[in-house]
């Protein structure tokens, strides 16, 4: 055989020299194998184990993901106990079994018994047992995990080494008796996942099925398989998949069931009802991946031979890059790739970021490391190695005109201190009309606008007025102030939204358009801001918004002297509307303008 | 991974797979390995009759064009960080 010597492989593959097995290298006709199963190569029945990992190296291309053998006994030992020698009883009788998971086979501790189950060596009819995946080269045995049988958790007799918390098989057992067949497989699934699929099929049942026209004729090829068949092939591919390190691994699924029932719980919290949450089952992961090289060299032959496995899909060529990008020759594309690779090595490391807030019960406050993770991206994001300002502050613009930099600045914002929160804040305010019409395409910028508004709600007054002042400069190189663009802007989610922020959340949190008879002191408590419910987009909104602006400027200004027209304003809400109608187009609002001026 | 991973969260949802024939299969998806839909209709007008009689089919990767998804069941934030970390991965 090809692989008695990989040295730079350390897999725990072992072996098993069978009797009359004989090393068939055909790639059958049966697909549905895809991929090289990587199991173990089990020994024998009678053969003990303690010694097993360390025997035989024995490199082949359907080379297990196995660890260490210290760190490998637990699996070890169940992988032990599974069956091999198809050839050797042919002729037993299945046992139809309905609790075929590959999962829980895994886990459980099946494989002690001596009754061989057949089902491969049925459909094997090709002259000997030979493993068909496709590129194994080891005999069938190696490949082989036997078709389902009824699992017993006891037989602890011939497990060695440290054995797997017992609990795990027993509760597999109990949830599978409650599935359907069809669903078997599917016991690796989030719970939540599960759930779903349950009410799905319990809302299909009620339909008869319907009488299919061929359905009296016996088909010739229905029931090749037996069920246990079946699983046995799902559960080769199924092994393949597991990994130590399910959150990595199999990062998008666990994250968007995590998320689902996050909003579950959010919704339930609000009064909505909801199921009781069942036991959370979590599929034991049974550590069996390893690197291995997915190039096989045969000794005799003249190139390599691909396999192709799920963690690295059909290498076909050796692909180096060589040499750096840097030199780039066309200026205007460049800018943007250099812009969009920037925030691509920021969006690394936020992530890495979310991942350290996340995984520790999060307390307000960061640990070292965490607060130097985010200076360092706030400072990447800032490019304070720029000297010039304007530089700087065109590097950030860059960013944020990307949609995908918008969402890096949105997603930032939380974890980032308040005083650089209140840079970024005030940039963006600042140059808002441009960051409006370069948004035009992408209409993305309300996703900045939740993370500004938690911001904004804890700023003092002092910047807030900074925040509005920013509003109404002229920013550098353009001609237009901002809070007209915004003002013109209104029919869009931005422009209101734009409004809805700077005029200082906390005038519209728990406030409605209906105004107090009398002014209070300036409510400078930080509360829940409404500017999602506030900013709708909608025209009424954006006047209640520019009222709500000018009336929190007016809280502050109500004891200065020219206040007569205040006066008149803030008592009756129609009039006041009515009054800044004529604002309300565009143009530079004096009286607006002054305030801020007093105000200063 | 990242496909597994992916497609595992689709299970149990409608899909319409276009395969590399034109024919185009409304189902629901029912394994994440392969390509199984259960309850399967044809989208287009049928002008594949020999359709009309299968309820589940199980359908060969390499002939699948497209799979058309829900796009409420997709979250495209959570897949471009999935992308992110999976790259990462491969390149050390």
């Amino acid at each position: 055989m090809n692989n008695l010597n990989r040295k730079d492989s350390n897999s725990q593959v072992v072996y098993l020299p069978e009797a009359g097995n004989a090393v068939s290298l055909e790639d059958t006709a049966k697909k549905e194998v895809h991929q090289p199963a990587k199991m173990n190569c089990l020994e024998g029945p009678g053969k003990t184990c303690g010694p097993l990992a360390s025997e035989e190296e024995l490199v082949s291309a359907c080379q297990l993901e196995k660890e260490e053998e210290n760190e490998g006994e637990e699996e070890e030992e169940e992988e032990d106990e599974e069956d091999l020698d198809p050839d050797l009883d042919p002729d037993l009788e299945e046992e139809e079994n309905d609790l075929g998971d590959p999962a829980v086979l895994g886990a459980v501790h099946n494989t002690q018994e001596r009754e061989r189950d057949p089902g491969p060596a049925d459909f094997e009819s090709e002259g000997g047992p030979s493993c068909h995946c496709p590129g194994c080269w080891n005999t069938w045995s190696c490949c082989f995990l036997p078709p389902p049988q009824k699992h017993s958790t006891s037989s602890p007799a011939q497990h060695f080494g440290p054995r797997l918390p017992s609990p795990d098989p027993t509760l597999f057992c109990s949830l599978l008796t409650s599935w359907p067949p069809r669903f078997s497989h599917l016991t690796q699934l989030h719970p939540r996942h599960q759930r779903i699929l349950q009410q799905q099929q319990h809302s299909q049942t009620p339909s008869p099925p319907a009488k299919k026209p061929w359905s009296q004729q016996p088909d010739p090829y229905a029931n090749l398989m037996t069920r246990k068949e079946k699983d046995w092939v799902i559960k080769v591919q199924m092994v393949q998949l597991q990994s130590a390190k399910p959150r990595l691994d199999d990062y998008y699924y666990q994250e968007y069931y995590q998320k689902l029932e996050k909003k579950q719980a959010d919704e339930e919290l609000l009064g909505r009802r909801n199921r009781v949450e069942s036991l959370k089952l979590v599929t034991p992961y049974i550590p069996k991946a390893e690197a291995y090289e997915s190039v096989v060299r045969i000794e005799g032959s003249l190139g390599q031979v691909a396999v192709s496995t799920c963690f690295s899909p059909r290498r076909a060529i050796d692909a180096v890059p060589h040499g750096t990008q840097e030199q780039d020759i066309e200026a205007a594309s460049s800018q943007r790739l250099r812009v969009l690779y920037r925030i691509e090595k920021m969006f690394l490391q936020l992530l890495e970021i979310e991942e350290g807030w996340k995984y520790r019960p999060p307390p307000p406050c960061f640990s070292e490391q965490q607060s130097n993770q985010v200076e360092k991206l706030f400072q990447t994001l800032k490019t304070q190695e720029q000297n010039n300002l304007e530089e700087a502050a065109d590097g950030f613009l860059q960013v944020l005109s990307v949609r995908k930099g918008k969402a890096l600045v949105a997603r930032l914002l939380p974890f980032l201190p308040q005083d650089q929160a209140v840079t970024i804040l005030l940039a963006i305010t600042h140059h808002l009309p441009l960051l409006v019409r370069r948004d035009v395409a992408d209409q993305a910028l309300q996703m900045l606008f939740k993370p500004l508004g938690k911001c904004i709600s804890h700023l003092t007054l002092h910047e807030l007025l900074q925040g509005l002042q920013g509003l109404t400069l002229l920013p550098p190189g353009s001609s237009e102030r901002p809070v007209t663009v915004v003002l013109q802007n209104q029919d869009r989610h931005g422009g209101s939204d734009c409004l809805g922020d700077s005029p200082n959340a906390y005038s519209l949190s728990g406030r409605t358009p209906s105004f107090p008879q009398q002014p209070t002191s300036p409510v400078l408590s930080p509360r829940g801001q409404t500017i999602g419910s506030a900013a709708g987009g909608q025209d009424g909104v954006c006047l209640d918004l520019l009222i709500c602006l000018f009336w929190n400027t007016c809280m502050w200004e109500v004891e200065s002297s020219d206040t007569s027209y205040i006066d008149y304003v803030y008592r009756d809400p129609e009039s006041l509307k009515t009054f800044l109608m004529p604002l309300y187009i565009g143009e530079p609002f004096p009286i607006f303008i002054s305030f801020l001026q007093k105000s200063k | 991974m990242l496909f597994y991973s992916f497609f595992k969260s689709l299970v149990g949802k409608d899909v319409v797979v276009e395969l590399k024939n034109d024919l185009s299969i409304c189902g629901t998806l029912h394994s994440y390995l392969n390509i199984k839909l259960t309850d399967i209709s044809v989208t287009d007008p049928e002008k594949y009759p020999h359709m009309l009689s299968v309820k589940n089919c199980f359908i060969r990767g390499s002939v699948v064009r497209y799979v058309q998804l829900p796009a409420d069941e997709v979250d495209t934030q959570l897949l471009q960080d999935a992308a992110r970390k999976e790259a990462l991965q491969q390149k050390q």
